[in-house]
């Protein structure tokens, strides 16, 4: 009876933590779809072809976090066979997801070189070879060479990674510049409010197949109000978001074979001045 | 025992912990910062009418609303010959595809109704095309001459449900009317409505006057007559036509203003070749000095919390802008341009001073935050003077003079954004406007 407590409590214990490494191992391949998707702007898109091209300025001079998975892509040509891409497809990553849910999609041939890229910063050995241990590689020798190479080599590599995880389902940049430059048209900006870069609106919206809407509502409203309570222009900030939504409809520039990745969008209307 | 527990308590919390971030549903998230600013496209037809009498009082009206939502530079009043709908019956919803189709992003669509042998009651409806939704609905109930405000209010509860900002349509100009040659001009004080409609003199006579104020609690101005040296301080209640002389003050430089809660007039005085700040108490009439140091300190105007005084000042050199406590302690300068800067003027919304800046020989005016950064010009030209806010902090009117041997004194608007300059009409040449609080 006194051991019957702590043994319930233990086996409890074990099946959370079962079913927590059961989710976890579920979760990254879901955020690794997020990655491509998180900052774009038109700007951005261009901004990154022409740091590719040239090669000798560093490639990424964006914030330098703590962890620098900071992978700008262009698909290499010389393994075009391997998987086949748009030719003028282009994939960013910024350094905004944590970077373990690049080592996931292991089973596939891809995931060597993504480690590469990560060791680059710090040289310890032993974690590189830790690392390869993981990822059930036996090419040791080589995959540190690539790590010692430019970073052109780098990033065609860690193309090959992206294309591991399945960017071939991935909504591209431009695809994504579409829905914003379509937004620019819709969404009227509450220019005159006090404070209007706090106005943050956060919309979640459901989809139709065909780019119809199929609801809009605001989310964490509560949260956002937060950033400037009281402020008389939130309920004009999340009209005018929510009719931009509704203006744009349909949204038949989004690929349809893509359909599931935006059936559900959050949108994050942030006025700048 | 209980230690196992609490460890295993813990470490269960823990796991818990772990396992509900990990478990979220990761969503594509897009950002999108850049909008457009394009006036809103609002479609207003005519208020419908049960004679032909009201039908036209209806037509009246909704002309007068179309223009004042269009004057603002922030919509966009469609064309009435595009519209695909007539509702017959305001009580219904209007066919909202029909209207979308014509890419109007809201409709106003009212009635007048016959409320008594000289009344009226003009009821009306703001429709979100887009969302399908009544944003307002309102009913005024009005003498039938009155039917010009009523306009205007509606035209501010459009304003304020569509862009979230009180409006300022329902509210009156009062300026300095100026006639005759230069060498023998006539000032005369004289009011109308914002857009110009119902110019009237406010004083008999010929009076020689400068710079009206408004209380911006009331409908009361101050201003200053020349008609006697020297110059006499005046305070008018508009609505009674009640004048009262609050008495003269010789070497004062500038009109008073009133302190937001119309309690106080703050103005500047000379006392023995120096020029200070003072405040007086309108019931007490008993003064105080704000400012004591050597410089000339004049133009002083309160924050609409009466917190705090923006001045200009020339202690540093030049004349440029300084803020103050509303008791004369910790004196901030805020400008520091080249040039000159004048007449600051604090914004009724609080978050922006205007001023005049004289600079290579061109005045301009500009507005900046109240701790000097920020600073925009907004237009600039030959002569530009006098800013005064419109009640919503939105609007600036100012005085404009062109160069020249026919050179004429306007009176021109501006908005914040420094995009929407025009002239206001004006019965004859005008100087000095200060714009009205919202009527009640």
């Amino acid at each position: 009876m006194r051991a019957g407590l702590p043994i319930s409590l233990m086996l409890h214990g074990s099946v959370v933590f079962g079913a927590s490494l059961a989710f976890s191992t579920i979760e990254p391949l879901e955020q690794g779809r997020v990655v491509p998707v998180e900052l774009i702007t038109v700007a951005e898109f261009t901004d990154i072809r022409a740091s590719l091209k040239r090669e000798r300025p560093v490639p990424e001079p964006e914030p330098d976090l703590s962890m620098q998975v900071e992978t700008s892509v262009i698909n290499a040509p010389e393994k075009a066979d391997e998987i086949n891409v748009a030719p003028d497809e282009v994939v960013t990553a910024e350094p905004v997801t944590p970077p373990e849910t690049k080592p996931e999609p292991s089973d596939e041939p891809a995931p060597e070189p993504e480690k590469v890229a990560e060791a680059k910063p710090a040289f310890d050995l032993d974690r590189i070879s830790s690392l390869i241990d993981k990822s059930k590689d036996t090419s040791t020798a080589e995959n540190s060479q690539i790590a010692n190479e430019g970073s052109e080599d780098r990033l065609v590599y860690s193309d090959r990674a992206r294309e591991g995880i399945g960017s071939g389902t991935q909504m591209t940049l431009s695809e994504l510049d579409a829905l914003n430059s379509a937004m620019y048209r819709c969404w009227r900006k509450p220019v005159d409010a006090t404070d209007l870069e706090m106005l943050v609106v956060r919309l979640q919206v459901d989809m139709l197949p065909g780019g119809f809407i199929k609801d809009v509502r605001v989310i964490d409203r509560a949260s956002s109000r937060r950033a400037s309570p009281g402020n008389p222009f939130w309920d004009v900030a999340e009209m005018r978001a929510v009719q931009a939504v509704t203006k744009c409809a349909p949204y038949d520039f989004l690929p349809a074979e893509k359909f599931e990745q935006w059936e559900s969008l959050i949108l994050n209307f942030r006025p700048k001045l | 025992m209980t230690r196992i527990l609490t460890v295993l308590l813990m470490l269960i919390g823990l796991l818990g912990a772990i396992a509900v971030p990990s478990s979220a549903i990761a969503q594509i998230e897009v950002d999108i910062t850049e909008g457009n600013i394009d006036p809103v496209p609002i479609a207003v037809p005519d208020f419908l009418g049960q004679d032909p009498e009201t039908r036209q009082l209806g037509a009246q009206i909704a002309e007068v609303i179309r223009s004042d939502l269009e004057s603002s530079a922030l919509f966009r009043s469609l064309d009435p010959a595009s519209f695909l709908e007539t509702q017959t019956d305001i009580d219904y919803e209007p066919t909202f595809a029909d209207w979308r189709v014509i890419r109007a992003d809201a409709l106003a669509s009212g009635r007048i109704v016959r409320d008594g042998p000289d009344k009226v009651r003009v009821e009306f409806r703001l429709w979100d095309v887009f969302a399908g939704r009544q944003l307002q609905g309102i009913r005024f109930s009005t003498a039938t001459e009155n039917w010009r405000r009523t306009a205007h209010k509606a035209s501010d509860a459009i304003f304020k449900a569509l862009t979230g900002e009180e409006g300022y349509f329902d509210s009156r100009i009062v300026f300095v009317d100026q006639r005759g040659p230069k060498t023998d001009r006539q000032k005369r004080l004289a009011i109308m409505d914002q857009d110009g409609f119902n110019p009237q003199y406010l004083l008999g006579g010929s009076d020689l006057v400068i710079s009206p104020q408004f209380d911006p609690s009331s409908q009361t101005i101050t201003f200053m007559s020349y008609e006697t040296l020297p110059p006499q301080v005046y305070i008018l209640d508009i609505e009674t036509g009640r004048r009262e002389l609050l008495g003269s003050f010789p070497g004062m430089t500038f009109a008073p203003r009133f302190s937001p809660d119309g309690d106080n007039l703050i103005m500047s005085m000379e006392q023995r070749g120096n020029i200070d700040i003072y405040i007086m108490d309108l019931l007490t009439r008993s003064t105080q000095r704000l400012t004591t140091d050597a410089g000339i300190d004049v133009s002083a105007s309160f924050s609409p919390d009466g917190r705090r005084i923006v001045f200009q000042s020339d202690r540093g050199g030049s004349p440029q802008l300084y803020t103050m406590n509303a008791d004369g302690s910790s004196t901030k300068r805020i400008s520091f341009g080249d040039g000159r800067y004048n007449q600051p003027v604090w914004s009724p919304r609080g978050d922006k001073i205007a001023f005049v800046r004289q600079n290579r020989g061109k005045f301009a005016i500009g507005v900046m935050d109240p701790d000097g950064s920020r600073e925009r010009i907004l237009t600039d030209d030959y002569l530009v003077d006098m800013p005064s806010w419109s009640p919503n902090g939105r609007v600036i009117l100012f005085t404009k003079e062109t160069r020249g041997r026919n050179s004429r004194a306007e009176l021109w608007s501006v908005d914040l954004t420094g995009r929407n300059l025009k002239r206001v009409d004006t019965p004859g040449q005008a100087t000095d406007p200060a714009w009205s609080p919202i009527l009640d």
